[in-house]
């Protein structure tokens, strides 16, 4: 089991965010995590890579507690996983080259194999002709493009989109998910939350919907909305 | 940490030392300025004490002879002086002949002590030159000479070495108060400097927690921002220091010859060390304060 919650609940304040949710996603996997606005698809996600500590449960990612380690050790779990946004996330100041180089850069990746893989990446998600640009002269599919070539970089074992497409229009979020497939099928776990319902239901693959903080289906060849 | 992470920590220091410009040039000027008086202070205090020392070790003591005596006593009150314990030898020098050194001590403006030839305005006195067997025995021996028939006035090194001594530790108390002061004001500058950059890097600082690096990765270039500005203050300082002390010095000795300065360069070298030091110490406290604060990671 790559990422297990068990029993796990969230609340901030009066605000009940996850209540008791319980779930498995095992290695190789490719999830769409759906629901309305508020129903906890992002404290999902930011528990997983410990943005945010359970209130009570627990939350197991690759074999490690995530809400019983230290302040220290956090770094070392987000090294094992790679993280997507709705809005990028990039650094305006830098190139898409120096972008994802900075990614492995800070985390102590050797000079070498930064030249090596930086190219490697920017070619597998399709920008290998604009590693010079800045993100400004991209599109916006582009720059997801660039996110998700970050993201992988350092061959995270589990990718977290938050809404990645939602700031794209239906066609460049096509190829963004056609993306994340072909990085899933490449053996990296994919967690994914999105309100994309379109997409969910043509790629066919598991859903879990959340409402009101807790899970209320999980099929393995999900749709958005039950039928 | 690797060679070319090292690189990114430098790079990015300078490039928050050159983005905050006037910030960054207000805390060097701050911590130049700070250092500058703690400099001041210091090379005045050592001076004064260097001089306490430097009257101390004379071991020579003059005493004045009464107006009223007879130079016919000279030769008696010479061998009563000479048998004082901790006396080495005892010169007789009479005032024409104190005159005659002065004038030639003042070289070309001795015009100035025309006139005073004349026994009646003459203001210098007879005197008696006393060496001493050694520094120790000033304190008993200007004691044992005021207590002399014919002797009028004994000066009294020990009295000028007291009040160098007490200069120099008011110096020294009042200066680093004014400096901890001073200090304490340049750590807030910085520590302000410092968050101008946390907060031009916030968007940047988020996205290297979210890939993995480590707080100590993360908070390196604003510590070390902090570090360059407190080094450059000092150097700043450090520098003005050694200019001004150089020009003092040449200053005073043209005009008071045999005023007693200490050598400049070993001197200068160890006040350079302590203020980069330093330095380095307030903007490293400066920067800490300010990543604790606003940086939380």
């Amino acid at each position: 089991m790559l990422i297990e919650f068990v029993n796990v609940s969230k609340v901030y304040g009066d605000n009940v965010a996850l209540l008791d949710v319980n779930c498995y996603i095992d290695t190789g996997e490719f999830v769409f995590l759906v629901g309305p606005s508020g129903a906890g698809k992002s404290t999902f996600t930011r528990l997983i890579y410990r943005e945010e500590v359970p209130t009570r449960g627990a939350v197991i990612v690759d074999g490690t507690n995530v809400s019983r380690i230290r302040r220290r050790e956090v770094p070392y779990l987000r090294r094992r996983m790679g993280i997507v946004f709705q809005d990028f996330k990039l650094l305006p100041d830098k190139t898409v080259y120096e972008n994802v180089a900075f990614a492995m850069l800070v985390t102590g990746a050797p000079p070498r194999r930064i030249s090596r893989r930086v190219p490697e990446v920017l070619e597998l998600v399709g920008l290998g002709d604009r590693q010079r640009a800045y993100p400004h002269q991209l599109s916006g599919g582009e720059q997801q493009r660039a996110a998700v070539a970050r993201a992988i970089a350092n061959e995270p074992r589990i990718l977290l989109a938050d809404e990645p497409t939602g700031n794209l229009d239906p066609e460049t979020a096509w190829g963004i998910v056609e993306l994340l497939l072909e990085i899933n099928r490449l053996g990296t776990t994919m967690v994914i939350a999105t309100h994309a319902q379109q997409i969910v239901d043509a790629v066919g693959r598991r859903v879990i919907a959340l409402r009101d903080g807790q899970i209320v289906r999980d099929q393995l060849q999900g749709v958005y909305h039950a039928r | 940490m690797r060679a070319n992470a090292w690189g990114y920590v430098f790079g990015e220091a300078l490039r928050g030392l050159w983005r905050n410009g006037f910030m960054s040039l207000a805390s060097i000027s701050t911590v130049a300025i700070c250092l500058a008086v703690l400099a001041i202070i210091l090379l005045v205090a050592v001076n004064l004490q260097y001089m306490a020392s430097f009257v101390e070790s004379q071991v020579e003591i003059v005493a004045f002879v009464d107006s009223s005596h007879d130079r016919a006593g000279v030769p008696a009150l010479t061998e009563r002086i000479e048998a004082l314990p901790g006396v080495a030898q005892a010169t007789f020098v009479t005032r024409e002949a104190a005159l005659e050194r002065l004038k030639e001590q003042f070289g070309e403006h001795r015009d100035l002590l025309a006139g005073l030839e004349d026994p009646e305005t003459n203001p210098l006195r007879d005197s008696f030159e006393v060496r001493l067997a050694g520094a120790e025995y000033a304190r008993s021996v200007a004691a044992e000479l005021e207590r002399l028939e014919g002797i009028a006035e004994v000066n009294h090194r020990q009295d000028v070495v007291d009040r160098l001594l007490a200069i120099t530790a008011a110096v020294r108390a009042g200066g680093l108060g004014l400096v901890a002061l001073l200090a304490g004001a340049t750590v807030f500058i910085i520590s302000n400097t410092i968050r101008l950059t946390v907060f031009a890097r916030r968007h940047q600082v988020g996205i290297m927690k979210l890939v993995g690096a480590t707080d100590g990765f993360i908070r390196w270039p604003f510590f070390l921002e902090g570090l360059m500005l407190g080094v450059l203050g000092a150097a700043v300082a450090g520098g003005a220091a050694w200019m001004g002390y150089d020009l003092v010095v040449e200053t005073l000795s043209a005009a008071i010859p045999f005023l007693p300065i200490l050598e400049q360069r070993p001197l200068l070298l160890n006040l350079m060390q302590l203020l980069l030091a330093l330095g380095a110490v307030i903007g490293a406290v400066g920067s800490t304060v300010s990543v604790r604060r606003f940086l939380r990671v």
